[in-house]
């Protein structure tokens, strides 16, 4: 899943360290998040969205699936 | 730090010397066991007591803040949390296989004549139920947390 973490944290004058901190998480789960390699839990996306205080999806990007489309 | 740390650490590092010097001076089948344990026990002992005179200094404690602040994080860090549960369960599973492939060895070593028929009975008995204990005891903890969430 792709996301706007990096480019939002940068927007905030913010290095890894003190973002992680503020979230309290470790930096290199955010170094993960940020490169895509590892996806948060609900939980944490949701306290990434509050820090930035933005929707959940304006962060993290989803591509939606129609289930109602005919195979 | 706490001061639970500083008696932690002297209880363990007297009773480690302790153990020791026993193991020196008492001349019994399980010296060199009593000299082992108390190796086991000087040696965390000595190091919680460094770490507790280390950390107790004024200069020190914004840093100690910092790092204990650090250790909560790191505890609780959800990546780090899935990490620790994925290397336990590659761990598992390959314990589990080593488990079977020195039950083959040893009987194998037996049949060849390498080792004692007794010993080597006595080793693969030993494997498999620690095999077969390991396997029920991965089998029952997953039933019991699939219950519990």
């Amino acid at each position: 899943m792709e996301n706007r973490v990096e480019q939002l944290r940068k927007a905030r004058c913010l290095n890894q360290e003190d973002f992680a901190r503020s979230i309290r998480v470790s930096r290199q789960t955010v170094s993960s998040i940020e490169n895509g390699k590892y996806n948060p839990s609900l939980e944490l996306a949701f306290t990434i969205s509050d820090f930035f205080g933005l929707p959940i999806d304006e962060i993290f990007i989803h591509e939606r699936r129609d289930f109602n489309e005919k195979k | 730090m706490k001061k639970s740390n500083f008696w932690y650490g002297l209880v363990s590092s007297t009773m480690g010397a302790g153990l020791i010097v026993l193991g020196f001076f008492w001349n019994t089948p399980v010296s060199s066991l009593m000299c082992g344990c108390g190796g086991a026990l000087l040696g965390p002992g000595l190091v919680q007591l460094w770490k507790y005179r280390k950390w107790t200094r004024p200069e020190n404690a914004d840093t100690y803040r910092e790092r204990l602040e650090q250790e909560q994080i790191d505890l609780r860090d959800e990546r780090k949390n899935m990490l620790r549960d994925r290397s336990g369960r590659y761990a598992y599973v390959f314990g589990l296989m080593l488990c079977a492939v020195s039950i083959l060895t040893f009987h194998l070593l037996e049949a060849l004549g390498i080792v004692e028929e007794t010993a080597a009975r006595l080793v693969v008995l030993y494997l498999a139920a620690y095999l077969i204990i390991q396997y029920i005891a991965g089998f029952t903890v997953y039933r019991w947390l699939s219950k519990k969430y």
